[in-house]
């Protein structure tokens, strides 16, 4: 009998516990920190959230980069977007120019990269996690090719061909291929450092005198060097094989990690000339709120709460790099510097529609060129032709 | 063949063996490797992959999967097989050339309607998913209907006139006659299953559902994640299907040459 | 039996005939002729798509580099499989070990196979290396960073996987051939060639044309390797159709466009089937 009535006690609470649970109204949200280092992070603030706010609930759904925006496209697609969405620098303004988006009034001052969340005055997501591209140097290999860090483009070419030269598998300049969303993020701070840009207010604008200068100079650089995929590029400069490459913060964490048998430094992004600043990619993780949400004020509750420097910190320290979006913040360590530094002097690609499209024509320009497949008029010429197409439809 | 002819012969495969065997060796010795240099760092790899890579879970999805799957062929082309094989019912013979037929079917052209299908009826991202479309393969009902076809049918007379039911009569004493079919068929749905890549990869998003294919192949997209680690998520994967071919040597042949031979 | 236990029987076959072959095939068909697309579901474009697919040069340069893969890789796999087979089949000390060493790569994941030879045809792989040490002009950034070599190199792969697999095939068909015509070849004296030509090759027939029929199937819907080594490039050169397929449909979302690239696909794979099974036909029972 005692033992029944305990089945049934217990029954009942669950029973109660399940109904409470219903009551609670949820939250979805989206995110790509599926990191076994970084998920406890995400969820430990909203536990926070869910103990500040009873009667709301998050559903926490992890995405990746691999196949990320492909879900989103559809959860948008299907108007079925979720409350909160975690988003790529580069995809915000394809999905604000739709309308997809809410337009979130909040003060931005002291916050980094947060022009690359603006349109038409709007303002469309928080910057949450961010991180720049910078040069990784092996220094030893310079010192070997009796060269010194150089100052602008033609320094940086003239090291990376004598590097080069060294022989022994050695290269100079590390460029990349065969990946999609690798190779823009490095060359179009060349053309930035060179003053260009890709765009022309509304339109995309190729055929410029600094995307001529930046193509000829980038594919001369993959010359004095070699060609391969960001991860092998790692290897090699890991392995000490490489002068001069372009990564984020994760590379550094990884030779501090290593203490590999030869000296590296970091350096930000080389201008054209000297005295003028070197502009460089940044990589953003930005929050946004879809304006089909039920739940806007909540979600920006949990926003805010996400954003918290606190612990945007502590999702840096987990995954070992990046930093959170605010000015005020100093790290000691002087390679770190070099990447917060850089932050400053960062853009993210281009606040067009039909990024995914123009991205990959332009990093199809580039690989031609590199491989000397056709000359750099003829690849802008063909570029600029097949941009005006993917606009028609 | 001559003396001089089986020489060369023997150096010619061994040749041929060394190639064969050359990648599969690099991929354990690089896994081996630390990521500076040469130095050899034993398991230090292995124990990154697993904490970082998540392996295990990939490693139990594919599991699920890949069993869920070899189960649900081993039940379905058994009573698939026994009704083709022994029932005489209109469409019979179609429905044994449709398992023929589909095999002749490029299964990857099917990828975008699999997925648009998926994604209407609620199956995108779940097991169901990895599931469902794969529990009765043509191959099995195949090789099931040709197997129960050569084997004598006495018994099942003889159980028929004691009254046992349909049902008692194929799981009680056709399946136990069929269990060297039963045990090719087994090895080859569970192999194929755990090396999937095509259909995991589409009807997935979820990094919770990866299998270990598909995990791997993100994981080489991981910013930071260097080769020998990756050599070493590559070893684990590997592992299991050697093992499985090193037991059952003989029923993998044969289930490979089944459907060769009696097509 | 009676009935409601036959169709309880192959219920599980039919439904998954029925919802998981059948509908799909007739699904993307119908697809393939409107312009379907993750926003919308679509209306009717007659044969846009297909018209469409024949002016678009990523599309045609993707058909052809899947036709240059099929033509560069199925006669040397057949040829190597059957010249290994007949030396398995002469029972050489270690022929167990051999069969099983061959086939080793044909049970490896084609993801794991495609990284490992990320690396060996990478710079600083050992493949890259050899070629240099031969003296070969080996591209300067590794095999699969040149458009000329990046191709070949995934077929030279490819070559090396699927061998195994058609090599047991090649030897059930040869053990399958009466010992009485060995032995009699024997008693004659014929060599290695003779005894290929005239009577290995007319008894293994249908094997042999089973095998193209397979082989080339498979190679036209080449993609995990694409996918893992090249994403199609470098420019373009590695994009095979069912890549070109994947690209438009799942990361571009044009469902119809893609559907229709898939239809070409399955009709080309068809016919070539059909044209193989013809020869094939009447053959049946020779073997097994």
């Amino acid at each position: 009998m005692k033992r029944v009535l305990t089945i049934f006690i217990i029954a009942f609470c669950i029973s109660i516990s399940c109904a409470h649970r219903q009551e609670r109204q949820a939250l979805e949200f989206w995110h790509f920190w599926t990191d076994p280092q970084a998920k406890p992070v995400i969820e430990q603030v909203v536990k926070v959230f869910e103990r500040e706010n009873p009667g709301w609930k998050v559903n926490l759904t992890g995405l990746t980069w691999a196949d990320g925006h492909q879900k989103i496209v559809v959860a948008f697609g299907a108007d079925k977007p979720p409350d909160l969405l975690e988003l790529g620098s580069d995809w915000i303004a394809e999905f604000a120019f739709t309308g997809a988006l809410a337009d979130l009034n909040y003060d931005t001052s002291g916050m980094l990269l947060v022009n690359n969340a603006v349109l038409n005055g709007r303002i469309y997501g928080r910057p949450w996690f961010v991180d720049s591209r910078v040069l990784y140097y092996n220094l030893d290999l310079f010192d070997k090719a009796s060269v010194k860090p150089p100052a602008d483009w033609n320094e940086l070419e003239q090291a990376c061909a004598a590097i080069n030269g060294l022989g022994e598998g050695i290269s100079g300049f590390g460029a990349n291929s065969n990946e999609p969303h690798r190779l823009y993020k490095k060359f179009l701070p060349f053309l930035w450092s060179s003053g260009g840009d890709i765009t022309c207010g509304s339109d995309i604008c190729l055929d410029t005198k600094p995307m001529h200068k930046s193509l000829e100079y980038y594919a001369r650089l993959a010359r004095a060097g070699r060609i391969d995929s960001q991860k092998n590029l790692e290897d090699a400069f890991v392995g000490g094989k490489i002068g001069v490459i372009i990564s984020g913060g994760w590379l550094l964490q990884r030779l501090v990690k290593l203490n590999p048998p030869f000296e590296f430094r970091l350096a930000e992004m080389i201008p054209e000339e000297k005295n003028r600043i070197g502009i460089s990619f940044a990589g953003g993780e930005f929050l946004v709120i879809p304006a089909k949400s039920a739940n806007k004020e909540m979600a920006l509750k949990l926003m805010e709460l996400l954003a918290e420097k606190k612990y945007s910190q502590m999702l840096c320290d987990s995954v070992g790099f990046g930093f959170p979006p605010y000015r005020f913040f100093a790290p000691t360590d002087t390679n770190k510097m070099v990447l917060f530094n850089q932050l400053q002097n960062c853009r993210i690609a281009s606040l067009h529609p039909q990024w995914v499209y123009i991205e990959q024509i332009i990093e199809d320009m580039v690989e031609a060129v590199m491989l000397g497949e056709i000359s750099p008029a003829q690849a802008i010429a063909a570029a600029q032709k097949k941009i005006a197409e993917t606009r028609e439809n | 063949m001559t003396r001089w002819g089986r020489a060369a012969a023997f150096i010619t495969m061994i040749a041929v063996m060394v190639t064969m065997l050359f990648p599969l060796s690099y991929m354990v010795w690089l896994s081996l490797k630390s990521e500076t240099g040469d130095a050899l760092n034993w398991m230090e790899n292995y124990t990154a992959i697993m904490s970082r890579g998540r392996l295990w879970l990939f490693m139990l999805n594919s599991a699920v999967v890949a069993v869920a799957v070899t189960l649900g062929n081993l039940v379905f082309c058994l009573m698939t097989g026994y009704a083709l094989a022994r029932g005489k019912f209109v469409g019979s013979k179609a429905l044994y050339f449709s398992a023929a037929a589909t095999l002749m079917i490029p299964s990857h052209i099917l990828i975008i309607p699999i997925y648009m299908l998926t994604s209407k009826i609620g199956l995108f991202d779940t097991y169901w998913a990895l599931i469902l479309p794969f529990l009765v393969s043509p191959l099995g009902v195949f090789l099931m209907t040709q197997y129960i076809r050569g084997l004598p049918d006495d018994c099942e007379q003889a159980a028929r006139i004691d009254g046992a039911g349909e049902l008692t009569i194929l799981f009680r004493i056709v399946a136990p006659l069929c269990r060297p079919a039963l045990a090719v068929l087994a090895i080859q749905i569970f192999m194929t299953n755990w090396n999937s890549f095509v259909f995991p990869f589409v009807l997935t998003s979820s990094p919770e559902l990866y299998t270990l294919p598909v995990g791997m192949a993100m994981m080489q997209g991981m910013q930071g994640m260097g080769t020998p680690l990756l050599m070493a998520g590559c070893t684990i994967t590997t592992l299991p299907v050697i093992a499985v071919f090193l037991l059952f040597q003989r029923q993998i042949v044969e289930g490979i040459t089944a459907g060769a031979v009696k097509g | 039996m009676k009935k409601h236990i036959i169709l309880f029987l192959i219920a599980p076959w039919f439904l998954t005939l029925a919802v998981f072959w059948a509908f799909p095939v007739a699904y993307s068909f119908w697809l393939s002729f409107t312009n379907h697309s993750v926003f919308a579901s679509g209306t009717f474009v007659g044969l846009d798509n297909y018209i469409g697919l024949f002016q678009d040069k990523a599309f045609l340069l993707s058909l052809k580099n899947t036709a240059f893969f099929a033509i560069g890789t199925i006669p040397f796999t057949t040829i190597i499989a059957l010249v290994l087979a007949m030396l398995i089949a002469e029972k050489i000390p270690g022929y167990r070990i051999f069969k099983a060493a061959y086939f080793l790569p044909s049970i490896t994941s084609m993801v794991v196979i495609s990284m490992i030879f990320v690396s060996l045809y990478s710079r600083d792989g050992y493949l890259h290396l050899l070629g240099k040490a031969l003296g070969l002009a080996v591209p300067e950034n590794g095999f699969l960073f040149s458009t000329k070599t990046a191709l070949p190199a995934i077929m030279l792969m490819d070559i090396w996987v699927a061998i195994g697999y058609y090599v047991l095939l090649f030897l059930a068909g040869i053990s399958a051939i009466p010992p009485e015509i060995h032995e009699a070849a024997a008693i004659d004296g014929a060599g290695f060639w003779r005894k290929l030509t005239v009577i290995i090759l007319p008894q293994i027939k249908p094997m042999f044309l089973f095998i193209l029929v397979i082989n080339t199937i498979r190679s036209f819907q080449i993609f995990i390797e694409i996918f893992v080594m090249t994403r199609g490039g470098p420019v373009g050169s590695t994009s095979t159709l069912v890549y070109f397929v994947y690209e438009e449909g799942l990361r571009r979302f044009n469902i119809g466009y893609a559907s229709a690239a898939a239809y070409l696909l399955f009709v080309l794979i068809l016919i070539l089937s059909l044209l193989q099974i013809r020869l094939l036909k009447g053959r049946q029972g020779t073997v097994g």
